[in-house]
């Protein structure tokens, strides 16, 4: 019997795990594979340059993206944005303590994105109620987003499907009546976690075709 | 069990991990090509950094999806079993939407709650959004008339319907009732749950390809440069189908044979829809096997055989 990844987790950050998982991760190849690629992540997270995690990492993604110096490109056209924008049919809103020159172009698909709430998964004690407006702002702001150009490189077609195929998966374990409230919160969280996973890498996608 | 359950996912932290790695990939990708390009070679070298950026960003992501689906599957066999139970049924359809009770699980109120939809399936497209409430399932009303909840009289309603027909839901959305045609698609275990059955402990329901993580990271790795394109009216005329997908860039390994002009217009008996549709066929192999292919090329039909590494 395999080791959860749960259990692989905690053997790799040397926190204390039953004898039983121990002793068949020590003496099972594939777990052994399993925890030295989760060491490998690790200690890919640990190479990354210090960051000063910012108040709200969502809109500093979003501000990154304005007022950068003109490209050879052309940019999506701002009337598709904005088209975008009308189709949301609600007043999204930059409603945080930053200073309005510092926002993003209003009607841009930015603001958009800049006024989608920091995706409540990253939040401790976030309500089921929080998750579900989390959730269907996401899904408001990734409709409203341009279409996706029209040659697409295989690997994102791939990671769009990735996460398209998780969400449908999760979205089908909610629907369960018989779901339990603990169960139901946690699926809620990887709903809002992959639903602005695949925002930023549709966001990314635009950005690269302009 | 319920307190192991919860521990495991009060353990956010690799996810959150990831997720800043993609956002920082993000930035980068947003961001690296900062400098006016001012040079021919400014120019090739900041969009080499772009696609380095988006490369990053693209793997975090999928090892975020990666991640999510094996902290799913280790939820336990409970909820794997149903759906099993659920994929054994006589028709299984998917619609893409996860519903819920109007007002909470004891207010009794008639209708069926959307709390969200999947992005691109065919709820999505048909216009259902999330806080929608479901009123009828073709003739089907969805209310307690009977004692039966909303919600199990729309399961019950959909397990009912032919994979590939279209259903009409009708739904009310601030004040007003509309009708939505939703394509009911079968279900397929190539689309979606992806879950590692020896993993999870229960066998892998008939049909259901085990687990591929390989064939993910293969089709990225090998074939992610490949760029395709979906065939518009147009672009068929001129290459003489009306269905496939052009491969506008070939990838650079070989093993695929294909070549930049070529439409693929068929996988081993299935016909590519677009991009993603591609992505999805071509990690459904396993190591070892044999992909055949149809494509048009310069204006001929050829079949193309590639073997998977095993």
């Amino acid at each position: 019997m395999h080791a959860t990844t749960e259990q692989l987790l905690s053997l790799r950050d040397g926190q204390p795990v039953d004898a039983g998982p121990a002793a068949h991760v020590a003496g099972c190849e594939q777990c052994q594979r399993e925890l030295r690629g989760l060491a490998r992540l690790q200690a890919r997270l640990r190479d990354l340059p210090e960051l000063q995690p910012p108040r709200d990492l969502w809109r500093t993604v979003a501000v990154n993206a304005v007022g950068k110096p003109d490209r050879t490109r052309p940019r999506w056209p701002l009337v598709v944005a904005v088209a975008a924008s009308l189709v949301l049919g609600v007043a999204l809103v930059v409603t945080t303590l930053q200073r309005p020159d510092e926002g993003p172009m209003r009607g841009t698909t930015t603001d958009l994105i800049a006024a989608t709430p920091a995706p409540a998964s990253s939040v401790n004690g976030v309500t089921r109620a929080e998750l579900l407006e989390t959730s269907r702002h996401l899904e408001a702001a990734l409709r409203a987003m341009p279409a996706a150009p029209q040659v697409t490189r295989a690997s994102t077609a791939l990671t769009i499907a990735e996460l398209q195929d998780r969400i449908l998966e999760v979205d089908f374990m909610l629907s369960d009546p018989r779901l339990e409230p603990g169960r139901e919160q946690a699926l809620w969280q990887q709903r809002v976690t992959l639903m602005d996973t695949l925002m930023r890498v549709r966001y990314s996608q635009l950005a690269e075709a302009r | 069990m319920h307190m192991k359950m919860k521990n495991r996912f009060d353990r956010p932290g690799l996810i959150i991990g990831l997720a800043l790695i993609l956002a920082l990939s993000m930035s980068a990708a947003l961001a690296e090509d900062a400098p006016a390009a001012g040079t021919e070679a400014e120019r090739d070298r900041a969009e080499a950094q772009l696609e380095d950026a988006q490369a990053r960003l693209e793997a975090a992501a999928r090892e975020i999806a990666e991640l999510t689906a094996r902290i799913v599957g280790d939820a336990g066999a409970g909820a794997l079993a149903r759906i099993e139970e659920f994929a054994r049924g006589p028709r299984p359809v998917m619609l893409g939407i996860n519903i819920g009770p109007v007002g909470g699980t004891d207010a009794r109120e008639d209708g069926v709650l959307v709390l969200g939809v999947t992005p691109g399936s065919a709820a999505d497209e048909a216009g259902i959004r999330s806080g929608d409430v479901l009123l009828s399932l073709g003739a089907t009303r969805l209310d307690w008339s009977d004692d039966r909840s909303p919600v199990n009289k729309l399961l019950d309603g959909l397990r009912e319907v032919q994979p590939g027909t279209k259903v009409e839901l009708s739904y009310q959305r601030d004040g007003s009732v509309a009708t939505a045609t939703v394509e009911a698609q079968p279900w397929s275990w190539a689309r979606a749950f992806h879950y590692d059955s020896e993993r999870a402990r229960v066998p892998p329901p008939p049909g259901m390809p085990r687990a591929n993580a390989f064939m993910r990271q293969f089709t990225a790795d090998r074939w992610g440069d490949m760029e395709l394109v979906a065939l518009s009216p147009g672009l068929g005329e001129y290459f003489k189908t009306t269905e496939g997908v052009l491969v506008v860039r070939a990838p650079a390994d070989p093993t695929l044979g294909l070549q930049d002009g070529d439409v693929i217009v068929d996988i081993a008996g299935r016909v590519p829809l677009n991009p993603g549709h591609v992505a999805r066929i071509l990690r459904s192999y396993a190591p070892g096997e044999r992909l055949v292919m149809t494509v048009i090329r310069h204006g001929e039909r050829r079949q193309l055989e590639a073997d998977i590494p095993g």
